[in-house]
Protein backbone atom coordinates (compact mmCIF):
# COMPACT_ATOMS: atom_id res chain seq x y z
CA UNK A 1 0.00 0.00 0.00
CA UNK A 2 3.02 2.63 1.08
CA UNK A 3 3.89 1.57 -2.07
CA UNK A 4 1.98 3.68 -4.04
CA UNK A 5 1.36 6.08 -1.46
CA UNK A 6 3.70 8.78 -4.49
CA UNK A 7 0.54 7.91 -7.08
CA UNK A 8 -2.06 9.02 -4.53
CA UNK A 9 0.32 12.12 -3.77
CA UNK A 10 0.92 12.49 -7.97
CA UNK A 11 -2.74 12.27 -8.66
CA UNK A 12 -4.60 13.87 -5.54
CA UNK A 13 -1.51 16.16 -4.56
CA UNK A 14 -1.63 17.71 -0.76
CA UNK A 15 -3.25 20.75 -0.84
CA UNK A 16 -6.51 23.01 -2.39
CA UNK A 17 -4.45 25.00 -4.46
CA UNK A 18 -2.38 21.27 -6.01
CA UNK A 19 -5.12 20.02 -6.29
CA UNK A 20 -6.79 22.71 -8.28
CA UNK A 21 -3.89 22.63 -10.52
CA UNK A 22 -3.91 19.38 -11.72
CA UNK A 23 -7.25 20.10 -12.82
CA UNK A 24 -6.56 22.82 -14.41
CA UNK A 25 -3.59 21.01 -16.34
CA UNK A 26 -5.94 17.92 -16.93
CA UNK A 27 -8.62 20.06 -17.96
CA UNK A 28 -6.13 22.21 -20.72
CA UNK A 29 -4.73 19.44 -22.17
CA UNK A 30 -7.89 17.99 -22.78
CA UNK A 31 -8.95 21.62 -24.71
CA UNK A 32 -5.81 20.69 -26.62
CA UNK A 33 -7.68 17.28 -27.80
CA UNK A 34 -10.86 19.32 -28.03
CA UNK A 35 -8.81 21.21 -30.96
CA UNK A 36 -7.26 18.58 -32.61
CA UNK A 37 -10.48 16.38 -32.81
CA UNK A 38 -12.76 18.82 -34.14
CA UNK A 39 -9.98 19.77 -36.71
CA UNK A 40 -10.44 16.21 -37.55
CA UNK A 41 -14.25 16.15 -37.84
CA UNK A 42 -14.57 19.11 -40.04
CA UNK A 43 -12.91 17.07 -42.70
CA UNK A 44 -16.77 15.26 -42.82
CA UNK A 45 -17.97 18.68 -44.39
CA UNK A 46 -15.55 17.76 -47.76
CA UNK A 47 -17.38 17.11 -50.61
CA UNK A 48 -15.41 14.38 -52.19
CA UNK A 49 -17.65 11.45 -51.28
CA UNK A 50 -16.13 11.13 -47.95
CA UNK A 51 -12.46 10.44 -49.43
CA UNK A 52 -10.17 13.08 -47.19
CA UNK A 53 -12.32 11.52 -44.04
CA UNK A 54 -11.95 8.26 -44.54
CA UNK A 55 -8.54 8.27 -45.01
CA UNK A 56 -8.14 10.13 -42.02
CA UNK A 57 -9.64 7.50 -40.56
CA UNK A 58 -7.58 4.93 -42.12
CA UNK A 59 -4.79 6.84 -41.25
CA UNK A 60 -5.01 7.18 -37.39
CA UNK A 61 -6.15 3.12 -37.74
CA UNK A 62 -2.96 1.99 -40.13
CA UNK A 63 0.06 -0.14 -38.53
CA UNK A 64 2.53 3.22 -37.55
CA UNK A 65 -0.03 4.96 -36.57
CA UNK A 66 -1.65 2.50 -33.93
CA UNK A 67 0.89 2.66 -30.81
CA UNK A 68 0.25 6.71 -31.23
CA UNK A 69 -3.56 6.03 -31.04
CA UNK A 70 -3.96 3.67 -28.38
CA UNK A 71 -1.45 5.64 -26.11
CA UNK A 72 -3.19 8.65 -26.59
CA UNK A 73 -6.72 6.85 -25.82
CA UNK A 74 -4.85 5.93 -22.51
CA UNK A 75 -3.73 9.18 -21.99
CA UNK A 76 -7.17 10.56 -22.82
CA UNK A 77 -8.50 8.46 -20.28
CA UNK A 78 -6.09 9.15 -17.46
CA UNK A 79 -6.32 12.90 -17.63
CA UNK A 80 -10.54 12.50 -17.72
CA UNK A 81 -10.08 10.28 -14.65
CA UNK A 82 -7.70 12.75 -12.62
CA UNK A 83 -9.97 15.53 -13.57
CA UNK A 84 -13.19 14.02 -12.69
CA UNK A 85 -12.11 12.55 -9.47
CA UNK A 86 -9.95 15.92 -8.37
CA UNK A 87 -13.06 18.09 -9.44
CA UNK A 88 -15.58 15.62 -7.49
CA UNK A 89 -13.40 15.79 -3.92
CA UNK A 90 -12.98 19.41 -4.65
CA UNK A 91 -16.27 19.78 -5.00
CA UNK A 92 -17.30 17.87 -1.91
CA UNK A 93 -14.74 19.62 0.41
CA UNK A 94 -16.21 23.26 -0.78
CA UNK A 95 -19.56 22.25 -0.07
CA UNK A 96 -18.27 20.72 3.29
CA UNK A 97 -16.27 24.05 4.28
CA UNK A 98 -20.20 25.45 4.65
CA UNK A 99 -22.15 23.14 6.39
CA UNK A 100 -25.45 25.75 7.17
CA UNK A 101 -26.19 28.35 4.22
CA UNK A 102 -27.69 31.34 4.50
CA UNK A 103 -31.22 32.15 4.71
CA UNK A 104 -31.03 34.88 2.06
CA UNK A 105 -27.62 34.96 -0.71
CA UNK A 106 -27.18 37.44 -2.98
CA UNK A 107 -24.36 38.53 -5.81
CA UNK A 108 -22.55 41.73 -5.79
CA UNK A 109 -20.75 41.02 -9.18
CA UNK A 110 -23.25 43.27 -10.81
CA UNK A 111 -22.40 41.84 -14.49
CA UNK A 112 -23.33 38.22 -14.33
CA UNK A 113 -26.87 38.48 -15.33
CA UNK A 114 -27.18 34.97 -15.54
CA UNK A 115 -29.61 33.07 -13.37
CA UNK A 116 -26.60 30.43 -13.39
CA UNK A 117 -23.42 31.46 -14.33
CA UNK A 118 -21.04 28.85 -15.98
CA UNK A 119 -19.09 28.97 -12.36
CA UNK A 120 -21.83 27.70 -10.62
CA UNK A 121 -22.38 24.71 -12.37
CA UNK A 122 -19.30 23.45 -13.40
CA UNK A 123 -19.69 20.03 -11.64
CA UNK A 124 -23.47 20.02 -13.48
CA UNK A 125 -22.18 20.57 -16.87
CA UNK A 126 -18.70 18.28 -16.18
CA UNK A 127 -21.40 15.30 -15.22
CA UNK A 128 -23.52 16.02 -18.37
CA UNK A 129 -20.62 16.11 -20.45
CA UNK A 130 -19.27 12.69 -19.18
CA UNK A 131 -22.96 11.11 -19.99
CA UNK A 132 -22.64 12.23 -23.29
CA UNK A 133 -19.16 10.87 -23.26
CA UNK A 134 -20.23 7.64 -22.56
CA UNK A 135 -22.66 7.80 -25.13
CA UNK A 136 -20.01 8.79 -27.26
CA UNK A 137 -17.23 6.42 -27.07
CA UNK A 138 -20.31 3.12 -26.90
CA UNK A 139 -21.18 4.86 -30.42
CA UNK A 140 -18.15 5.14 -32.12
CA UNK A 141 -15.25 4.14 -30.11
CA UNK A 142 -16.92 0.39 -28.91
CA UNK A 143 -19.89 0.49 -31.97
CA UNK A 144 -21.70 -1.61 -29.31
CA UNK A 145 -25.33 0.33 -29.94
CA UNK A 146 -27.56 -1.04 -32.47
CA UNK A 147 -29.05 0.82 -35.28
CA UNK A 148 -32.73 -0.60 -35.66
CA UNK A 149 -33.80 2.36 -36.37
CA UNK A 150 -32.62 2.43 -40.22
CA UNK A 151 -33.85 0.39 -42.86
CA UNK A 152 -32.72 -3.42 -43.41
CA UNK A 153 -30.27 -3.06 -45.78
CA UNK A 154 -28.55 0.07 -43.88
CA UNK A 155 -28.79 -2.27 -41.02
CA UNK A 156 -26.98 -4.59 -42.28
CA UNK A 157 -23.64 -2.94 -43.36
CA UNK A 158 -23.55 -0.72 -40.14
CA UNK A 159 -23.37 -4.29 -38.56
CA UNK A 160 -21.29 -5.64 -40.43
CA UNK A 161 -18.67 -2.85 -39.65
CA UNK A 162 -19.35 -3.42 -36.47
CA UNK A 163 -18.21 -6.82 -36.66
CA UNK A 164 -14.87 -5.64 -37.43
CA UNK A 165 -13.87 -2.95 -35.26
CA UNK A 166 -10.29 -2.37 -36.45
CA UNK A 167 -12.09 -1.07 -39.37
CA UNK A 168 -12.35 2.52 -38.82
CA UNK A 169 -15.55 4.45 -39.48
CA UNK A 170 -16.17 5.76 -42.58
CA UNK A 171 -18.28 9.34 -43.59
CA UNK A 172 -21.32 7.36 -44.17
CA UNK A 173 -21.32 5.35 -41.15
CA UNK A 174 -20.41 8.17 -38.68
CA UNK A 175 -22.90 10.19 -40.46
CA UNK A 176 -25.77 7.61 -40.51
CA UNK A 177 -24.79 7.03 -36.74
CA UNK A 178 -25.48 11.02 -36.13
CA UNK A 179 -29.08 10.42 -37.34
CA UNK A 180 -29.94 8.19 -34.71
CA UNK A 181 -32.24 10.24 -32.60
CA UNK A 182 -31.12 9.83 -29.13
CA UNK A 183 -27.59 10.21 -30.63
CA UNK A 184 -28.62 13.99 -32.44
CA UNK A 185 -30.01 14.82 -29.15
CA UNK A 186 -27.55 13.23 -26.74
CA UNK A 187 -24.75 14.97 -28.68
CA UNK A 188 -25.71 18.29 -29.50
CA UNK A 189 -27.35 18.91 -25.53
CA UNK A 190 -23.71 17.45 -24.58
CA UNK A 191 -21.49 19.46 -26.90
CA UNK A 192 -23.32 22.92 -25.86
CA UNK A 193 -22.76 21.89 -22.59
CA UNK A 194 -19.41 21.23 -22.65
CA UNK A 195 -19.15 24.88 -24.56
CA UNK A 196 -20.91 25.86 -21.52
CA UNK A 197 -18.30 24.06 -19.02
CA UNK A 198 -15.30 26.06 -21.34
CA UNK A 199 -16.91 29.70 -20.48
CA UNK A 200 -15.03 29.34 -17.14
CA UNK A 201 -13.37 26.80 -17.48
CA UNK A 202 -10.35 28.03 -19.90
CA UNK A 203 -10.38 31.49 -18.31
CA UNK A 204 -10.08 30.03 -14.74
CA UNK A 205 -7.21 27.33 -15.45
CA UNK A 206 -4.88 30.37 -16.11
CA UNK A 207 -6.08 31.60 -13.23
CA UNK A 208 -5.32 28.80 -10.82
CA UNK A 209 -1.86 28.37 -12.19
CA UNK A 210 -1.00 31.89 -11.49
CA UNK A 211 -1.62 33.66 -14.57
CA UNK A 212 -3.64 37.35 -14.14
CA UNK A 213 -2.36 40.20 -15.49
CA UNK A 214 -4.59 43.36 -15.87
CA UNK A 215 -3.98 44.09 -19.79
CA UNK A 216 -4.04 40.54 -20.25
CA UNK A 217 -6.97 38.52 -18.07
CA UNK A 218 -10.09 40.79 -19.62
CA UNK A 219 -8.83 39.68 -23.00
CA UNK A 220 -8.62 36.01 -21.50
CA UNK A 221 -11.68 36.01 -20.23
CA UNK A 222 -12.95 37.34 -23.59
CA UNK A 223 -11.14 34.44 -25.43
CA UNK A 224 -12.03 31.89 -23.12
CA UNK A 225 -15.55 32.59 -24.32
CA UNK A 226 -15.09 32.77 -27.95
CA UNK A 227 -12.85 29.28 -27.75
CA UNK A 228 -16.26 27.83 -25.51
CA UNK A 229 -18.14 29.03 -28.35
CA UNK A 230 -16.05 27.58 -31.18
CA UNK A 231 -15.76 24.34 -29.27
CA UNK A 232 -19.44 23.83 -28.02
CA UNK A 233 -20.99 25.06 -31.48
CA UNK A 234 -18.27 23.72 -33.39
CA UNK A 235 -18.72 19.78 -32.49
CA UNK A 236 -23.03 20.35 -32.23
CA UNK A 237 -22.82 21.14 -35.58
CA UNK A 238 -22.42 17.55 -36.15
CA UNK A 239 -25.19 16.27 -35.14
CA UNK A 240 -27.48 18.85 -36.90
CA UNK A 241 -25.58 18.97 -40.31
CA UNK A 242 -26.21 14.73 -40.31
CA UNK A 243 -29.81 15.30 -40.67
CA UNK A 244 -29.18 17.42 -43.69
CA UNK A 245 -26.51 16.14 -45.83
CA UNK A 246 -27.32 12.69 -48.32
CA UNK A 247 -24.80 9.71 -48.05
CA UNK A 248 -25.59 6.45 -50.38
CA UNK A 249 -28.26 5.06 -49.27
CA UNK A 250 -30.46 7.87 -48.80
CA UNK A 251 -33.70 7.93 -50.28
CA UNK A 252 -33.37 9.83 -53.66
CA UNK A 253 -35.77 12.56 -52.56
CA UNK A 254 -33.49 14.28 -50.21
CA UNK A 255 -34.81 17.55 -48.02
CA UNK A 256 -34.78 20.02 -49.12
CA UNK A 257 -31.62 21.67 -47.99
CA UNK A 258 -29.39 19.19 -48.59
CA UNK A 259 -27.53 20.14 -51.63
CA UNK A 260 -26.91 23.47 -50.19
CA UNK A 261 -24.27 21.56 -48.00
CA UNK A 262 -23.23 19.05 -50.22
CA UNK A 263 -22.02 20.08 -53.25
CA UNK B 1 -19.14 44.13 22.69
CA UNK B 2 -22.14 45.57 20.99
CA UNK B 3 -24.79 46.10 23.74
CA UNK B 4 -25.71 49.77 24.35
CA UNK B 5 -23.60 51.69 25.04
CA UNK B 6 -24.90 54.50 27.05
CA UNK B 7 -27.59 54.19 29.62
CA UNK B 8 -31.27 52.99 28.31
CA UNK B 9 -32.84 55.05 30.78
CA UNK B 10 -31.61 57.89 29.26
CA UNK B 11 -32.89 57.39 26.10
CA UNK B 12 -35.62 59.85 24.15
CA UNK B 13 -37.79 57.15 22.06
CA UNK B 14 -35.50 56.52 18.80
CA UNK B 15 -36.60 58.24 15.89
CA UNK B 16 -37.82 61.88 18.02
CA UNK B 17 -33.92 62.65 18.83
CA UNK B 18 -32.01 65.37 16.34
CA UNK B 19 -32.00 63.38 13.74
CA UNK B 20 -33.79 65.35 10.72
CA UNK B 21 -34.96 64.41 7.10
CA UNK B 22 -37.00 61.67 6.17
CA UNK B 23 -36.81 58.45 8.58
CA UNK B 24 -37.72 54.44 7.75
CA UNK B 25 -39.77 51.88 9.28
CA UNK B 26 -37.91 48.87 9.24
CA UNK B 27 -38.82 44.60 9.54
CA UNK B 28 -35.27 43.14 10.54
CA UNK B 29 -35.00 39.48 10.20
CA UNK B 30 -31.92 38.28 12.49
CA UNK B 31 -30.11 35.54 13.25
CA UNK B 32 -30.18 34.90 16.85
CA UNK B 33 -28.15 31.97 18.13
CA UNK B 34 -27.30 31.92 22.16
CA UNK B 35 -23.94 30.38 21.90
CA UNK B 36 -21.63 28.12 19.32
CA UNK B 37 -23.47 24.62 20.04
CA UNK B 38 -27.49 26.50 20.23
CA UNK B 39 -29.15 26.10 17.15
CA UNK B 40 -30.46 29.76 16.36
CA UNK B 41 -32.85 31.05 14.03
CA UNK B 42 -33.92 34.54 12.01
CA UNK B 43 -36.66 36.51 15.00
CA UNK B 44 -38.69 39.24 13.54
CA UNK B 45 -38.12 42.97 14.48
CA UNK B 46 -39.58 46.36 13.47
CA UNK B 47 -38.17 49.40 14.53
CA UNK B 48 -39.46 52.85 13.08
CA UNK B 49 -38.21 56.57 13.19
CA UNK B 50 -34.70 55.35 11.49
CA UNK B 51 -32.66 58.62 10.03
CA UNK B 52 -31.16 57.75 6.56
CA UNK B 53 -27.92 59.68 7.87
CA UNK B 54 -27.51 56.51 10.67
CA UNK B 55 -25.27 54.33 10.03
CA UNK B 56 -26.36 50.35 9.52
CA UNK B 57 -24.75 50.03 12.58
CA UNK B 58 -26.59 52.83 14.49
CA UNK B 59 -29.48 51.46 13.72
CA UNK B 60 -28.74 48.03 15.03
CA UNK B 61 -27.67 50.02 18.37
CA UNK B 62 -31.72 51.61 17.94
CA UNK B 63 -32.84 48.24 17.80
CA UNK B 64 -31.10 46.95 20.78
CA UNK B 65 -31.70 50.09 22.97
CA UNK B 66 -35.68 48.87 21.97
CA UNK B 67 -34.96 45.27 23.23
CA UNK B 68 -33.06 46.38 26.27
CA UNK B 69 -35.83 48.80 27.19
CA UNK B 70 -38.04 45.64 26.78
CA UNK B 71 -35.91 43.86 29.16
CA UNK B 72 -35.06 41.68 25.84
CA UNK B 73 -31.21 40.39 25.25
CA UNK B 74 -29.86 42.72 23.07
CA UNK B 75 -28.63 41.52 19.18
CA UNK B 76 -24.85 41.07 19.98
CA UNK B 77 -22.60 42.23 16.23
CA UNK B 78 -18.76 42.86 16.19
CA UNK B 79 -17.69 46.03 15.55
CA UNK B 80 -14.74 48.45 16.63
CA UNK B 81 -13.22 51.31 14.82
CA UNK B 82 -16.61 52.33 13.33
CA UNK B 83 -14.76 54.16 10.28
CA UNK B 84 -14.07 51.10 7.87
CA UNK B 85 -10.63 50.24 9.00
CA UNK B 86 -10.76 47.36 11.50
CA UNK B 87 -12.63 45.16 9.96
CA UNK B 88 -14.20 43.64 12.67
CA UNK B 89 -17.53 44.26 11.35
CA UNK B 90 -19.31 42.28 9.01
CA UNK B 91 -22.82 41.09 8.71
CA UNK B 92 -24.62 39.62 6.01
CA UNK B 93 -26.74 41.99 4.98
CA UNK B 94 -29.54 40.58 2.44
CA UNK B 95 -27.57 37.87 1.17
CA UNK B 96 -24.46 40.51 0.79
CA UNK B 97 -21.33 40.80 2.49
CA UNK B 98 -21.33 44.40 4.45
CA UNK B 99 -24.91 45.22 2.26
CA UNK B 100 -24.92 46.99 -0.91
CA UNK B 101 -22.32 48.93 -2.01
CA UNK B 102 -19.81 47.97 -3.18
CA UNK B 103 -16.28 48.29 -1.11
CA UNK B 104 -17.81 49.63 1.79
CA UNK B 105 -17.85 48.00 5.38
CA UNK B 106 -21.37 47.49 7.53
CA UNK B 107 -20.33 50.81 10.04
CA UNK B 108 -19.98 52.62 6.73
CA UNK B 109 -23.18 51.57 5.06
CA UNK B 110 -25.83 54.09 5.38
CA UNK B 111 -29.62 53.91 5.79
CA UNK B 112 -30.26 55.97 2.52
CA UNK B 113 -29.57 52.70 1.31
CA UNK B 114 -32.79 51.35 2.19
CA UNK B 115 -36.36 52.46 1.70
CA UNK B 116 -39.26 52.99 3.95
CA UNK B 117 -40.55 49.65 4.84
CA UNK B 118 -38.18 47.25 3.72
CA UNK B 119 -37.00 43.94 4.97
CA UNK B 120 -33.80 43.34 5.36
CA UNK B 121 -32.58 39.83 6.22
CA UNK B 122 -29.20 39.79 8.88
CA UNK B 123 -26.72 36.75 9.47
CA UNK B 124 -23.56 36.11 10.68
CA UNK B 125 -20.51 35.10 8.07
CA UNK B 126 -21.12 31.62 7.41
CA UNK B 127 -18.40 28.91 7.52
CA UNK B 128 -17.12 25.80 8.98
CA UNK B 129 -14.18 27.44 10.05
CA UNK B 130 -16.20 30.77 11.43
CA UNK B 131 -18.23 29.36 14.03
CA UNK B 132 -20.80 31.68 14.83
CA UNK B 133 -20.18 32.80 18.87
CA UNK B 134 -23.29 34.15 19.35
CA UNK B 135 -26.03 36.21 17.21
CA UNK B 136 -24.11 37.81 14.52
CA UNK B 137 -20.72 37.30 16.12
CA UNK B 138 -18.35 34.78 14.44
CA UNK B 139 -15.14 33.56 15.86
CA UNK B 140 -12.68 34.38 13.05
CA UNK B 141 -9.14 33.11 14.36
CA UNK B 142 -8.72 30.92 11.82
CA UNK B 143 -7.10 34.12 10.46
CA UNK B 144 -4.94 34.19 13.31
CA UNK B 145 -3.77 30.82 12.85
CA UNK B 146 -3.47 31.25 9.70
CA UNK B 147 -1.10 34.75 10.05
CA UNK B 148 0.42 32.69 13.18
CA UNK B 149 2.17 30.37 10.44
CA UNK B 150 3.99 33.07 8.34
CA UNK B 151 2.17 36.11 7.85
CA UNK B 152 4.80 38.15 9.16
CA UNK B 153 8.92 38.68 8.48
CA UNK B 154 10.74 36.53 11.54
CA UNK B 155 13.86 37.52 10.84
CA UNK B 156 15.96 40.86 11.83
CA UNK B 157 15.86 43.02 9.29
CA UNK B 158 17.71 45.62 11.38
CA UNK B 159 16.09 49.41 11.89
CA UNK B 160 14.70 51.99 9.36
CA UNK B 161 17.24 52.03 6.76
CA UNK B 162 17.76 54.25 4.38
CA UNK B 163 15.02 55.31 1.96
CA UNK B 164 17.16 54.36 -1.04
CA UNK B 165 19.34 51.67 0.36
CA UNK B 166 16.57 48.89 -0.30
CA UNK B 167 15.06 49.45 -4.01
CA UNK B 168 11.66 48.39 -4.61
CA UNK B 169 10.23 49.27 -8.07
CA UNK B 170 7.00 51.78 -7.60
CA UNK B 171 5.11 48.80 -9.33
CA UNK B 172 5.86 46.28 -6.49
CA UNK B 173 5.49 48.85 -3.58
CA UNK B 174 1.71 49.85 -5.15
CA UNK B 175 0.41 46.36 -5.24
CA UNK B 176 2.58 45.34 -1.87
CA UNK B 177 0.24 48.57 -0.28
CA UNK B 178 -2.44 47.45 -1.89
CA UNK B 179 -2.42 43.70 -0.72
CA UNK B 180 -1.48 45.70 2.53
CA UNK B 181 -5.04 47.32 2.77
CA UNK B 182 -6.81 43.83 3.60
CA UNK B 183 -8.29 44.38 6.94
CA UNK B 184 -9.17 41.17 7.66
CA UNK B 185 -12.84 41.29 7.97
CA UNK B 186 -13.93 37.68 6.41
CA UNK B 187 -15.79 39.14 3.86
CA UNK B 188 -14.15 37.56 1.12
CA UNK B 189 -14.96 33.67 3.04
CA UNK B 190 -18.75 34.41 3.48
CA UNK B 191 -19.53 35.73 0.36
CA UNK B 192 -17.84 33.12 -1.27
CA UNK B 193 -19.76 29.87 -2.54
CA UNK B 194 -16.98 27.53 -1.22
CA UNK B 195 -16.54 29.68 1.57
CA UNK B 196 -12.70 29.83 1.03
CA UNK B 197 -10.38 32.35 2.49
CA UNK B 198 -8.42 32.67 -0.70
CA UNK B 199 -8.61 36.29 -1.08
CA UNK B 200 -7.69 36.52 2.23
CA UNK B 201 -4.22 34.68 2.65
CA UNK B 202 -3.41 35.85 -0.77
CA UNK B 203 -3.30 39.47 0.47
CA UNK B 204 -1.24 38.45 3.16
CA UNK B 205 1.03 36.49 1.14
CA UNK B 206 1.12 39.26 -1.35
CA UNK B 207 2.08 41.96 0.51
CA UNK B 208 5.62 40.44 1.69
CA UNK B 209 5.90 38.13 -1.23
CA UNK B 210 6.39 41.64 -3.20
CA UNK B 211 8.90 43.39 -0.88
CA UNK B 212 12.61 42.76 -0.16
CA UNK B 213 11.84 42.04 3.57
CA UNK B 214 9.74 39.08 2.43
CA UNK B 215 12.42 37.42 0.23
CA UNK B 216 13.97 35.16 2.85
CA UNK B 217 11.26 33.51 3.88
CA UNK B 218 9.35 33.78 0.80
CA UNK B 219 8.59 30.04 -0.09
CA UNK B 220 8.38 28.60 3.62
CA UNK B 221 5.84 30.99 3.96
CA UNK B 222 2.93 30.70 1.16
CA UNK B 223 3.32 26.70 2.13
CA UNK B 224 2.94 26.84 5.60
CA UNK B 225 -0.01 29.36 5.33
CA UNK B 226 -2.18 27.46 2.76
CA UNK B 227 -1.39 24.47 4.65
CA UNK B 228 -3.22 26.22 7.98
CA UNK B 229 -5.69 27.53 5.56
CA UNK B 230 -6.55 24.03 4.33
CA UNK B 231 -6.45 22.60 7.91
CA UNK B 232 -8.91 25.57 9.32
CA UNK B 233 -11.88 24.14 6.70
CA UNK B 234 -12.02 26.80 4.32
CA UNK B 235 -13.25 25.36 1.18
CA UNK B 236 -10.99 25.99 -2.32
CA UNK B 237 -10.75 28.65 -5.13
CA UNK B 238 -13.05 27.99 -8.08
CA UNK B 239 -12.64 31.90 -9.64
CA UNK B 240 -15.95 32.76 -8.68
CA UNK B 241 -14.26 36.31 -8.04
CA UNK B 242 -17.20 36.89 -6.02
CA UNK B 243 -14.75 37.79 -3.19
CA UNK B 244 -13.72 40.79 -4.93
CA UNK B 245 -17.14 41.97 -5.50
CA UNK B 246 -17.55 41.23 -2.12
CA UNK B 247 -14.02 42.81 -0.29
CA UNK B 248 -14.61 46.26 1.42
CA UNK B 249 -11.54 47.51 0.90
CA UNK B 250 -11.63 45.77 -3.16
CA UNK B 251 -8.51 43.38 -2.86
CA UNK B 252 -8.58 41.80 -6.54
CA UNK B 253 -8.26 38.32 -7.58
CA UNK B 254 -4.82 38.83 -9.07
CA UNK B 255 -3.78 38.09 -5.26
CA UNK B 256 -5.07 34.89 -5.79
CA UNK B 257 -3.64 34.24 -9.00
CA UNK B 258 0.20 35.80 -7.50
CA UNK B 259 -0.78 33.20 -4.48
CA UNK B 260 -1.14 30.31 -6.66
CA UNK B 261 2.15 31.63 -8.60
CA UNK B 262 4.01 31.57 -5.01
CA UNK B 263 2.82 28.35 -4.08
CA UNK B 264 3.66 26.33 -7.45
CA UNK B 265 6.77 27.85 -7.12
CA UNK B 266 7.61 27.03 -3.69
CA UNK B 267 6.49 23.14 -4.40
CA UNK B 268 8.81 23.08 -7.25
CA UNK B 269 11.73 24.60 -5.35
CA UNK B 270 11.82 23.93 -2.56
CA UNK B 271 13.78 20.93 -1.03
C1 LIG C 1 -16.56 14.18 -16.31
C2 LIG C 1 -16.61 15.32 -16.81
C3 LIG C 1 -16.13 16.58 -16.11
C4 LIG C 1 -16.39 17.00 -14.86
C5 LIG C 1 -17.22 16.32 -13.79
C6 LIG C 1 -15.73 18.26 -14.70
C7 LIG C 1 -15.77 19.01 -13.57
C8 LIG C 1 -15.04 20.15 -13.37
C9 LIG C 1 -15.04 20.92 -12.16
C10 LIG C 1 -15.89 20.64 -10.94
C11 LIG C 1 -14.15 21.92 -12.32
C12 LIG C 1 -13.77 22.95 -11.30
C13 LIG C 1 -14.61 24.11 -11.59
C14 LIG C 1 -14.23 25.37 -11.00
O1 LIG C 1 -13.09 25.80 -11.07
O2 LIG C 1 -15.18 26.00 -10.52
C15 LIG C 1 -13.62 21.81 -13.64
C16 LIG C 1 -12.71 22.67 -14.18
C17 LIG C 1 -12.26 22.60 -15.46
N1 LIG C 1 -12.64 21.70 -16.42
FE1 LIG C 1 -13.86 20.16 -16.13
N2 LIG C 1 -15.08 18.57 -15.85
C18 LIG C 1 -15.33 17.57 -16.75
C19 LIG C 1 -14.87 17.49 -18.03
C20 LIG C 1 -14.05 18.42 -18.62
C21 LIG C 1 -13.60 18.36 -19.97
C22 LIG C 1 -13.96 17.26 -20.98
C23 LIG C 1 -12.79 19.44 -20.16
C24 LIG C 1 -12.04 19.90 -21.34
C25 LIG C 1 -11.93 19.40 -22.44
C26 LIG C 1 -12.74 20.17 -18.94
C27 LIG C 1 -12.03 21.31 -18.75
C28 LIG C 1 -11.93 21.99 -17.56
C29 LIG C 1 -11.07 23.11 -17.32
C30 LIG C 1 -10.11 23.76 -18.30
C31 LIG C 1 -11.28 23.49 -15.99
C32 LIG C 1 -10.64 24.66 -15.28
C33 LIG C 1 -9.72 24.32 -14.18
C34 LIG C 1 -9.53 25.50 -13.28
O3 LIG C 1 -10.47 26.19 -12.94
O4 LIG C 1 -8.42 25.75 -12.88
N3 LIG C 1 -13.53 19.53 -18.02
N4 LIG C 1 -14.17 20.71 -14.25
S1 LIG D 1 -16.21 48.58 12.77
FE1 LIG D 1 -14.15 48.76 12.12
S2 LIG D 1 -14.39 48.35 10.00
FE2 LIG D 1 -16.44 48.46 10.64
Amino acid sequence: MNGLKWLWTLIYGDSSIGRKARIAITGLLMCGFLVSHLAGNLLLFKGDDGESYNNYAKFLHSGEMEAVVAGAEVGLLVLFGVHLLLALVTTRENTAARPTGYAMKQSKQGDSMLAAPAYNVMLLTGVVVFAFLVLHLVDFRFRARGSSHEPAHVVEKVDAAHANKHQPITRTDAIRLLRDPLTSGVYLVGCLVLGYHLVHGFYSAFQTLGFNHPRYTPKLRLLSIVFAIVIGVGFAIFPVWAHFVTIPGDAPAAPPGATATTP
Amino acid sequence: MSAATSSPTALKTPGSDSHSGPTLSLTLKIWRQKDTNSPGELKTYEVKGISTHMSFLEMLDVLNEQLVQKNEEPVAFDHDCREGICGMCGVMINGQAHGPDLTTTTCQLHMRKFRDHDTIVIEPWRAKAFPVIKDLVVDRSAFDRIITTGGYVSINVGSAPDGNAVPVPKENADQAFDAATCIGCGACVASCKNASASLFVSAKVSQLALLPQGEPERVRRVQRMVAQMDKEGFGGCTNTNECEAACPVGIKVENIARLNREFLRAKMITR
